[in-house]
């Protein structure tokens, strides 16, 4: 999948626009709150076929983080 | 199934939190959590008092007797007292018999699920004939003022359930299941409540197609026999990725937590029950109820209106 396909994915998660959505973007200024981890996992889950761990989704600290698992 | 529930008077509504929490909006709240308002119990009112009333309302609006009940069966984790047994205490407040059995057992999502497999046992055999289940929480009373995330989700409540032969013998097989290893992803501890979030959603979406499909296959029924499925009223937003990720229909998939919130061992009963005033439920309808959660633990069955 192509970055800005993903892009466009998590602008969708975080309800903004994907402008936004920047990969050095820190999660805390888009809105990191518990909703929108369950949302991160949700959309993994049903998109990648992956699980986040509840661990490892707390060490999330940008929007490279996410990335790094939309593979 | 006759089925009555009460909440406490006490509402908290989400222009309330968002006076706490100044970075979440109404909207955000009911859209991820799709819950508008919760009930919250008083300091003096406790889940026995809740369990109380909804009693009292399955004796007065459908004609159920007291002293032809037989077993009281109160599922709760915020008892009265740490003893006695606060289906003992029921058994007084209500004017039952003293020749009735009464006891609580520990169950939180999963609970109600569990007293269905406990009252339909009790009369296989042939030990009770008329069996009231209770549901009754106050997790609210665990819930610290900051913790956003559990105060959104959860409310107050108790349900009031009469399980006699005829009923019992529309509750079909079970599936259960237990993992406690799971247990700190929601507990009490020092009083308070602590819940790991995406730990129980990730889990949530482990068991759910799995339970699904071994309590059809225990009934010998399909995905085509059901009429609707009615689940733990978890939080919208989780009970969404449920339908979605398993190809549910949405019409048959019931989500109402709007005015209640997360009442724990009371959703399925609350939500059968609005069902039922609805005029949703027709004779001959399968309908598969499955809960899930603190434990962790979780169950389902299917049972036929």
């Amino acid at each position: 999948m192509e970055l800005n396909e993903k892009i466009d994915i998590l602008a969708d998660v975080f309800d903004c626009d994907a402008g936004e959505i920047k990969p050095e973007i820190r999660l805390d200024e888009i809105g990191w709150d518990s909703m929108t981890m369950l949302s991160v996992i949700a959309m993994v889950k049903t998109r990648f076929n992956k699980k986040i761990a509840g661990v490892q989704i707390r060490e999330f600290k940008t929007v490279q983080d996410i990335l790094n698992v939309m593979e | 199934m006759k089925i009555a529930y009460e909440l406490p008077e006490t509402i908290l509504d989400n222009a309330e939190l968002i006076r706490l929490y100044a970075d979440w909006t109404e909207e955000k709240i009911v859209s991820k959590t799709g819950v508008a308002s919760r009930r919250v119990a008083a300091s003096d009112e406790t889940a026995v008092d809740l369990a109380e009333r909804a009693a009292r309302r399955l004796f007065r609006e459908q004609g159920v007797a007291p002293d032809s009940l037989d077993f009281v069966l109160l599922c709760t984790q915020s008892p009265a007292y740490r003893l006695p047994t606060s289906a003992c205490i029921l058994q007084d407040r209500l004017g039952l018999p003293t020749t009735v059995g009464a006891l609580d057992f520990n169950l939180g999502c999963s609970g109600f699920i569990y007293g269905l497999s406990l009252a339909k046992g009790l009369v296989a055999s042939g030990a009770a004939k008329s069996i009231m289940l209770l549901t009754a929480e106050t997790y609210t009373k665990y819930i610290a003022k900051e913790d956003r995330s559990t105060r959104t989700i959860f409310g107050d409540g108790a349900a009031a359930t009469l399980i006699d032969e005829a009923a019992a013998a529309k509750i079909g097989a079970f599936s259960f299941g237990t993992d406690g290893s799971g247990a700190e992803r929601l507990i009490v501890r020092g009083g308070r409540l602590s819940m790991d979030g995406p730990e129980i959603f990730n889990f949530t979406l482990d068991v759910v197609p799995q339970t699904m499909e071994d309590v059809l296959a225990k009934n010998n029924l399909t995905h085509g026999d059901i009429d609707l499925y009615v689940f733990h009223q978890a939080n919208k937003f989780m009970l969404d990725t449920i339908r979605k990720a398993n190809g549910l229909p949405r019409d048959k998939f019931y989500v109402n937590l709007e005015t209640t919130g997360n009442t724990v061992s009371s959703t399925i009963p609350i939500a059968l029950k609005q069902l039922e005033v609805a005029g949703r439920l027709h004779p001959g309808m399968k309908v598969m109820l499955m809960g899930f959660g603190v434990g962790l633990s979780w169950g389902a069955t299917v049972i036929m209106v």
